[in-house]
């Protein structure tokens, strides 16, 4: 194969070299101390302030939040914003996981400085969420279990990066949508906020590496290994989306038949359509990639 | 348990396993092994399990080889009653700490 019909990794990954130095640039002029940036208050009120906007609320739309009163509504989005940064905490500590197995690796070693970056950063907001959620909910728990990895370097780099991007934009556009929601506790905003400012540097070099290593392996896998990762990364929609309805949620928040709760939030017309909005982006970057070749089933 | 419940974990796996043999989904079919499911099947997989068994189970001790096949599922999951590590998981995580103001 050469180098005109596919760029080797080294190609694809100096092709990016330039993205990679502004971001590079822009990690270190917005380089926060997360133990100085935010002051924490001794207590919060969760049904007299908002800490989660009530429109992404998992049971929004449905017939359940009908049945909430307005203290209701507050309570259990409390809940939402513990399990949303719950979910950001059990993610992150998955990717700094991935990132530092990937530091100095002979041929990532052009985009070590930016690995340390984004392993900064990753873990200044796992202090954010987690300062949160120790001081006034708790951390809701993860129902992922760790398995061994892939033998592919090849497949497992693309899959890693991939749901990491993923990942990261859903949550994006949550932290977009509540930073700048003026119902919300300044407490919750400022996390937000914060999350969003790395983030948006994230997502760019998401993508950019995402492609690097597409671009690089896929016209060297077979129809059959594409198949594959088209439904990992299929399958990786539906798991990522299931997290935000946690039933751990809905039985803290007092309704009787938690899973029950669950399993008809997901399936609610209102909430398919609330996540193909917030999907949007990223499956267009997908399909137009040539990772994907169709939505993903059973997720919207 | 009851039977109701193998089935709907039955009906489960039968619809999101890939590539099943012709002859079906046998009880002993290796569903990670074989790459029937992956580990991304897992979280949603939990959430069935324990909207049958009515409680949670307690993820962290969990390995890929308690889903090794539907027979282990079954009985890992839903034969013989009370997992006995579901009472330790939610010992585990205090319902409501201290900076939560009612």
């Amino acid at each position: 194969m050469t180098s005109q019909t596919a760029p080797t990794l080294r190609e694809a990954i100096a092709a990016m070299s330039d993205t990679v130095e502004r971001l590079n640039e822009l990690s270190r002029a917005k380089y926060q101390n997360p133990y100085e940036a935010v002051e924490w208050p001794e207590s919060v009120n969760p049904v007299e302030d908002w800490f989660f906007t009530p429109e992404l609320s998992t049971l929004y739309g449905t017939p359940y939040w009908q049945q909430l009163d307005d203290l209701g509504q507050r309570r259990l989005t409390f809940d939402e914003a513990a399990n949303f940064f719950s979910l950001n905490i059990h993610g992150e500590k998955a990717l700094m996981e991935g990132l530092a197995s990937r530091l100095y690796r002979s041929d990532l070693v052009e985009i070590a400085d930016y690995l340390h970056h984004f392993l900064d950063e990753e873990n200044k907001h796992s202090v954010y969420f987690g300062g949160f959620c120790r001081r006034y909910a708790r951390v809701y728990r993860s129902r992922h279990v760790s398995f061994p990895r892939r033998p592919e370097r090849e497949v497992e780099d693309l899959l890693f990066f991939a749901k990491v991007l993923i990942f990261e934009e859903h949550a994006d556009r949550y932290n977009v949508l509540q930073a700048k929601d003026a119902r919300l506790h300044p407490l919750a905003r400022f996390i937000n906020e914060a999350h969003h400012a790395d983030e948006s540097r994230h997502l760019v070099f998401n993508r950019a590496i995402v492609t690097a290593f597409w671009d690089a392996y896929s016209p060297g896998w077979n129809e059959g290994q594409r198949e594959e990762i088209r439904d990992y990364l299929g399958q990786f929609f539906a798991t990522t989306w299931r997290e935000y309805y946690n039933p751990d949620v809905y039985a803290d928040s007092g309704f009787d038949a938690p899973w029950l709760v669950a399993e008809d939030a997901w399936n609610a017309p209102e909430q398919r359509a609330h996540r193909r909005r917030v999907s949007a982006k990223c499956l267009r970057f997908f399909l137009s990639t040539g990772l994907l070749l169709e939505e993903p089933a059973d997720v919207f | 348990m009851s039977s109701d419940d193998v089935e709907m974990l039955r009906s489960w796996v039968a619809r999101k396993a890939k590539d099943l043999p012709p002859e079906g989904l046998a009880d002993d079919l290796p569903l990670l092994e074989g790459r029937h499911l992956t580990s991304l099947h897992i979280p949603e997989l939990i959430l069935l399990l324990e909207g049958l068994r009515g409680e949670a189970i307690d993820v962290e001790r969990l390995q890929a080889g308690d889903f090794r096949d539907l027979r282990t599922i079954a009985a890992r999951f839903l034969v013989g009653g009370p997992d006995p590590d579901a009472a330790c998981a939610a010992e585990t995580v205090p319902a409501r700490p201290r900076g939560a103001s009612l």
